[in-house]
């Protein structure tokens, strides 16, 4: 009887994957992460919404109405609207990208998940790619769809094409600003939950956030003290996107730059953690 | 009881978190030291450094790492024997709830402690460097009253935050939005809301440093902005304190944890 | 000790995880037995304080466990789940639950060690938990439920994961317990295990009480319910034939292609005392006999029906 080699020997054909997995990755994860917590929280943020949403109709009442002219300046709807309640939403965002992405790659680690992920034909990109689009699933509900549903509503009540000749550009800035907002926010979330504990990675990820907010903060009379602060980084861009005065003094493209920075380390965080298996050679 | 602590703090020692607390603790320490390095460009913005210690204790320390450490390690008092299903040893012990409870909380309490202690004084430290040891010595009451406000910020904290630990299957979320949701929503509300939050006694207790930097915002609010008594801060976080590590021992007592992975 | 459950009920929402079970059980171990899933974690945690019942009582000397960390000092357990504080050393883990009893220092230790010793794993005590096997892990978590020499022992899935070695030293182990008088309950779910280690058993299975006595009465029970039997032999058509002149003998299924027949029958132990003069005086060879129904699932099923 030959004795075989028994020793390990590597896949040398070509590793070929499926297009798409990252969609299967993305509606399970939607479905698993959908829980009481997250939905309380989708309720909570849609109070801001309501409150916009008043401001819409009651300046579509008494917009034109000289009586009311103080009045109706403030209720005025333009980009700074959009802006606004798009910062407004900045908070409850992050408390959902925790609820949400917390666990999403670091309970893979934990309970060695990653391995079954890898062994079907799944690479990198689609997993990241899918875990991804959980967070911009439920980032959306919160940001995207209730400022897209303002601009429609807007548009229904004003009655002619005015509003929409002069605007029309703001869905594509909602559009703009909510794709950086979640791109950065969302890449940090998953970096951290890659890194650290699910347990741990909530509380990490709001020290990532806020701890660089209070530097800008000691260091206020320096205005590059605010490329530390993602934040900050992300009210500076989200300026540029509504056409409003920038908040702070230091150099747009800087803020995008440190956003981009911001998201490089994210996803080399991300490589370096996301691996199934190491074939010593 | 002592054994309790003690058994405690060993495995608090031992675990990774300690690392990760050791890790939080240094940021500071770092932005400190960076602040020293960059010390020419902070003086050429009017900024001197060893003015910053008040900015830093305040900013650093109250708002940040008291809260994140306090939620970091609080919230786990219950949840992390629950995770790892550590729970049932203790337990199956003829030990009341209550009692292991409150030794853990002591045992969490010494640890971020000493934390806190050493992160604070390095800051300090470095801070005065500038100043020489003559500028360290005489900037030492503000050292002891930071270190006397954050002491208490902590127990009130830690004491919160294992509560929430006892009470929710995840407290993360919920102890996230009350420090840096809740208590930053209303500490400038006028009314009476900003007394259901920690932060405003311990603004209290730190009254000089609150003024001096608060004092942007608190020109720009349309009310007069009134901080407690320093006494009646002082009774209110101790009973807080109090309050909260006997409502988290009670729900422990009546409450039936099931292990995660049940 | 006494354990008493009385009309013990479990439920997580809508979901039954114990139903109503009531029985006693005195000194010497006792297994409870049941598939995956049956309700023996749960009814061994309500026992142990670490569950609420949702209805019923269980009490140990006529005292109610739930919230009484008193009766703690009487009991043993080792939980069925591997977990650890992984950063402790073996010794850490013992001494530290150990000392927990209220003992003073050096009694502890001594206790720690002897426990420790018991259980084989005095070269191991001083590395750490995370590095251990998983038979190490399972002996060292004995000796923690074992160390303050408790009156009550209750083991969950003792033997999962343990060498054969391991696994002799450990039941003969829970055996001497039993013999000394100590009340000794043990989950398990595999028969063989635990007839190796007591004759007395509850059976459960879906949270209900199937059977609670000797392991031969239930046997003997079950063994007037049809067994089936699998037998792979040569002449098959002989075989066939000769075991379908017995009254006992329910039914045949003949398979000629894998040469093989399926027997059932009423009498199982009148059938496998016959067999063999059957195949000597026919001249059969038998490849393979088995019974597909000699599983617990199947006396499971039987019990159910």
């Amino acid at each position: 009887m030959p004795i075989y080699d028994q020793a390990y020997k590597p896949w040398e054909g070509a590793f070929v994957t499926k297009p798409g997995t990252w969609w299967v990755i993305a509606r399970t994860g939607v479905r698993t992460v959908w829980q009481k917590w997250l939905i309380l929280l989708l309720i909570f943020s849609s109070f801001p919404f309501a409150v916009r949403a008043v401001q819409i109709y009651l300046n579509s009442r008494i917009g034109g109405d000289s009586q009311f002219e103080s009045i109706a300046k403030q209720l005025e709807i333009h980009g700074g609207f959009f802006e606004g309640f798009l910062k407004g939403q900045g908070f409850m965002l992050v408390l959902v990208l925790v609820i949400a992405g917390a666990g999403l790659i670091a309970r893979d680690r934990e309970s060695r998940a990653l391995s079954l992920y890898f062994s079907r034909p799944v690479e990198f990109r689609d997993y990241v790619g899918g875990k991804f689009l959980i967070l911009a699933f439920y980032a959306g509900l919160i940001t995207l769809v209730p400022a897209l549903l303002l601009f429609v509503i807007q548009l229904f009540l004003t009655g002619d094409a005015s509003f929409f000749r002069e605007f029309y550009w703001i869905p594509f800035s909602i559009l703009g600003a909510f794709a950086v907002s979640v791109a950065v926010l969302g890449g940090m979330m998953l970096a951290v939950s890659a890194a650290a504990g699910s347990r741990s990675a909530a509380v990490v990820f709001f020290a990532v956030l806020w701890f660089p907010e209070i530097i800008r903060n000691i260091l206020s009379r320096i205005p590059a003290a605010g490329y530390f602060s993602v934040g900050a980084n992300l009210r500076q861009i989200l300026s540029v996107f509504f056409g409003t005065e920038r908040p702070y003094d230091f150099s747009t493209a800087g803020a995008a730059g440190a956003l981009a920075v911001y998201l490089g380390i994210s996803l080399a965080v991300l490589r370096l953690r996301i691996r199934p298996t190491e074939v010593i050679r | 009881m002592t054994f309790l602590i003690r058994f405690f703090i060993r495995i608090q020692l031992k675990s990774r978190r300690l690392a990760a607390t050791a890790l939080l603790g240094l940021f500071p320490v770092a932005v400190c030291l960076l602040l020293i390095l960059i010390r020419s460009v902070l003086e050429n913005h009017d900024v001197s450094i060893h003015r910053l210690y008040p900015q830093v204790s305040f900013f650093l320390y109250l708002h940040f790492l008291l809260p994140i450490l306090a939620v970091f390690v609080g919230s786990g008092i219950v949840g992390d024997e629950a995770g790892e299903q550590t729970l049932s040893y203790l337990t199956s012990r003829p030990i009341p709830k209550w009692k292991w409870y409150l030794a853990k909380f002591l045992a969490q309490l010494m640890i971020l402690g000493v934390v806190l202690l050493i992160s604070l004084l390095l800051s300090y430290t470095l801070l005065h460097i500038p100043g020489g040891i003559r500028g360290w010595l005489e900037d030492l009451p503000n050292l002891a009253t930071s270190l006397g406000v954050l002491a208490l910020g902590l127990a009130a904290y830690l004491s919160l935050f294992s509560l929430f630990g006892a009470a929710f299957r995840k407290p993360v979320p919920s102890a996230l939005l009350f420090t840096f949701g809740w208590e930053n929503l209303v500490a400038y509300f006028p009314g009476n809301a900003k007394l259901l939050t920690l932060v405003h006694y311990l603004h209290s207790l730190f009254p000089t440093f609150f003024r001096a930097r608060a004092q942007g915002i608190l020109g720009m609010l349309p009310f007069e902005f009134r901080l407690a008594g320093e006494w009646t801060a002082l009774i209110v976080l101790i009973l807080i304190t109090a309050g909260c590590l006997a409502g988290g021992a009670a729900i422990l007592t009546l409450r039936e944890y099931r292990l995660d992975r049940d | 000790m006494i354990l008493e459950a009385a009309q013990l009920s479990k439920w997580y929402g809508p979901v039954i995880g114990v139903n109503n079970l009531s029985f006693t059980i005195g000194p010497g171990v006792t297994g409870f037995l049941g598939p995956n899933g049956a309700g023996k974690s749960t009814l061994l945690k309500l026992m142990t304080g670490q569950l609420r019942p949702s209805k019923g009582t269980v009490r140990i000397d006529s005292r109610p466990v739930w919230n009484n960390p008193g009766i703690n000092t009487h009991l043993g357990y080792c939980p069925e789940q591997d977990a650890f504080w992984r950063f402790l050393t073996g010794w850490e883990f013992v001494h530290g639950l150990t000392r927990m009893y209220g003992f003073a220092e050096s009694e502890a230790c001594e206790r720690a060690r002897s426990a420790i010793q018991t259980v084989d794993m005095e070269a191991h005590a001083a590395r750490r938990i995370g590095g251990y096997s998983k038979g190490m892990r399972q002996r060292i978590k004995l000796a923690q439920a074992i160390a303050h020499d408790p009156d009550v022992l209750f083991l969950d899935e003792p033997l999962n994961g343990m060498d054969p070695v391991g696994r002799r030293e450990t039941i003969r182990l829970i055996r001497g317990m039993g013999r000394s008088g100590k009340t000794v309950v043990v989950s398990s779910h595999i028969l063989h295990e635990v007839e190796e280690m007591t004759d007395t058993i509850l059976l459960i299975n879906h949270g209900r009480q199937l059977a609670h006595g000797n392991i031969f009465e239930i046997r003997e029970l079950i063994d007037t319910h049809p067994l089936k039997v699998t037998i792979r032999c040569d002449r098959v058509n002989v075989l066939t034939s000769k075991l379908m002149e017995f009254d006992d003998v329910l039914s045949v299924e003949f398979d000629r292609e894998k040469g093989q027949l399926t027997v059932e029958t009423n009498r199982p132990g009148e059938f496998h005392k016959r067999l063999p003069r059957i195949v000597l005086d026919h001249d059969i060879r038998i490849h393979s006999l088995w019974s597909p129904d000699e599983n617990l699932e199947a006396v499971f099923d039987y019990l159910v029906r």
